[in-house]
């Protein structure tokens, strides 16, 4: 009798190693896992329901893009028109899923959508300085984020930290006039606080706190949240033949 | 240009392939058979004997500076082989490309960053292949030859695929390939010079390319379900054997290139690639099995190496659809042709 009740802890306490043990790879991440956006949509506001604090600059060129948009004209847009990059933060509300894969050093997004990645540099400054390589054979693209002249990019450079179990990132280094959503373009001035946790085991948050003094009268805050999908492979996605059969290649904004 | 034994030097000495004495012996003598057509006498290996003499180098030495096998030996030809004097003329009646030799091929040495000490290492298991990795061999514009210095053997219709694509190039009118127009491509991805990085999950392995926006899926889990529908990417399902990675694919939904020179594959290729790191873990080596009886007559292999890189630890942004031109108007794809006559 004791022998079985022994017997039996043991089993139960084997098979909890069992499931510890598949799940420890990855115990100590947080933002780990396949995630889906909770409520599809194709333009960004302030979280706490007020206008978008629009520049008249940035108006006149929302407007501009609103009036195209309700004409069926998106050639303001090369997302829509061709299946480019919709960058960041755009790509943070896309239509389909997505992978986080957190790394030591790297924070890395696999996106659905035509395949499309984003990479949060983690690393410190030393880290960087020493990963530099002594014989000037760096990756040339690695210049596009130590120089302030080089023309910028549609995800953006992001660097992260951790605060607590928030993933905060600093993103700029932008293209000059790109979409921002669906209607909005920003200027290369553009910074993003990006700020990503888990709001609960199977919920996602991301805020961005946004400023663009071309656009934006003052920075506003963004929110964004996801809902944990089993870790399936992704389909494969390709925009352009999407797009060939006839689909629009990103949600119209309108 | 790499010598028969460079190869044999680069692959072994690198810690690739390590088969067993016997094999690597029996593989020599196919290919001395094959490639230089020379007679193999009694001095073949005999079943569970050692190599015979003349052999070649055993596995990670190099050959000694200017060894020839004795004559009828039936070992491979010393580095010597071809010095001075240049590679036996191609007689497959495909043009070389216009402004570089046909037998161009990169520096035979392994190049590695040159990093400091301080530099972050890559993961320590053997399996683990996370991070980000860039050519470090010789990049190679047309393929070629196989991992044992043996000319393809393309089927007519191979021939034919390669031999319009160079002719088309040296026209002055290159064609598209799948890559140029932002379409996936695996084989032809590892043949570019840019960076890659590799994510792992317990089910799912992607390699994730810098250019042309290729990911690579991978999938380790029987679960997920055989190929269905052809994708563009293909269908491919990866186990290990030992610490080597080794990952099928297949059910492509269009012909690919196998490299920038348009190398050719059939929508019903099949490929096999056997992924490993280096003993010291800095390196990664991927030998691709082709297997496509449309396009060649025997199945072949090939290797390249890649080199930890955290020099290039982020990876550039390259936004490739907006090189592509509007269906109808005056650009294509790159400014290139499209390939109406594409095989199937």
């Amino acid at each position: 009798m004791n022998a079985n009740r022994h017997n039996r802890i043991w089993a139960v306490l084997a098979t909890a190693g069992l499931l510890l043990g598949a799940a420890s790879s990855r115990a100590n991440s947080i933002l780990e896992g396949t995630w889906l956006l909770t409520r599809p949509q194709t333009l960004l506001a302030p979280a706490d329901g007020s206008p978008v604090p629009f520049t008249e600059a940035g108006r006149k060129i929302y407007e501009q893009n609103r009036k195209s948009a309700q004409g069926g004209n998106f050639a303001f847009d090369q997302t829509m028109q061709r299946c480019a990059s919709p960058g960041i933060p755009r790509l943070m509300f896309s239509p389909k899923r997505f992978k986080v894969f957190e790394r030591p050093g790297k924070v890395f997004f696999v996106f659905e959508w035509n395949h499309l990645f984003r990479q949060i540099d983690m690393r410190d400054d030393a880290t960087i300085e020493n990963s530099k390589a002594l014989d000037g054979t760096d990756n040339f693209a690695f210049d596009l984020y130590g120089l302030e002249d080089t023309v910028g990019a549609q995800v953006g450079h992001a660097r992260g930290r951790w605060e607590g179990r928030v993933l905060v990132a600093e993103t700029d280094h932008f293209v000059d006039l790109k979409m921002f959503d669906g209607l909005i373009q920003t200027s290369d001035q553009l910074k993003l606080t990006e700020r990503i946790r888990l709001k609960d085991a199977n919920t996602l948050e991301y805020r961005a706190t946004i400023a663009d003094p071309a656009t934006f009268t003052k920075p506003w805050d963004a929110v964004l949240t996801y809902k944990r999908q089993p870790d399936a492979p992704l389909a494969e996605d390709l925009c352009l033949e999407r797009k060939r059969n006839g689909e629009s290649p990103w949600p119209k904004p309108l | 240009m790499l010598t028969f034994t460079a190869i044999q030097a680069r692959a072994h000495g690198a810690g690739y392939l390590r088969p067993p004495i016997l094999f690597v012996a029996a593989l020599l003598l196919l290919v001395t058979t094959f490639a230089f057509g020379q007679a193999i006498g009694p001095a073949g290996a005999p079943p569970g004997a050692g190599p015979p003499p003349g052999a070649g180098p055993p596995p990670g030495a190099g050959p000694p500076p200017g060894a020839r096998p004795p004559p009828g030996a039936g070992g491979p030809p010393g580095p010597g082989a071809f010095a001075g004097a240049p590679p036996p003329a191609f007689d497959d009646g495909i043009p070389p490309p216009v402004g570089r030799p046909d037998n161009f091929e990169g520096p035979a040495l392994v190049v590695r960053p040159k990093l400091s000490d301080k530099a972050p290492q890559p993961p320590a298991g053997p399996r683990n292949f996370e991070g980000v990795w860039y050519h470090s061999g010789g990049m190679t514009a047309r393929i070629m030859r196989d991992i044992f210095g043996a000319r393809l053997a393309y089927t007519e219709e191979g021939r034919r695929t390669l031999k319009r694509r160079r002719d088309m190039e040296n026209a002055g009118t290159p064609l598209t390939n799948p890559s140029s127009r932002c379409y996936p491509a695996v084989t032809w991805s590892l043949e570019i010079n840019a960076p890659f990085q590799i994510v792992q999950t317990d089910d799912l392995i992607y390699f994730v390319f810098q250019e042309f926006h290729s990911v690579w899926q991978i999938h380790m889990n029987p679960r997920n379900g055989a190929a269905g529908e052809r994708t563009f990417g293909g269908y491919s399902v990866g186990h290990w054997d030992g610490n080597t990675l080794v990952v099928d694919t297949a059910n492509f939904k269009e012909a690919a290139w196998l490299d920038t020179a348009g190398t050719p594959a059939s929508r019903d290729l099949r490929l096999t690639h056997r992924i490993r790191k280096l003993e010291d873990g800095k390196g990664l080596e991927v030998l691709t099995i082709v297997n496509d009886p449309k396009m060649y007559a025997t199945p072949w292999s090939f290797a390249r190496d890649f080199a930890w890189a955290p020099n290039s630890w982020m990876l550039g942004e390259y936004d490739c659809e907006v090189q592509v031109g509007d269906a109808g108007g005056g650009a294509t794809n790159y400014g290139l042709t499209e390939d109406l006559q594409a095989p199937q």
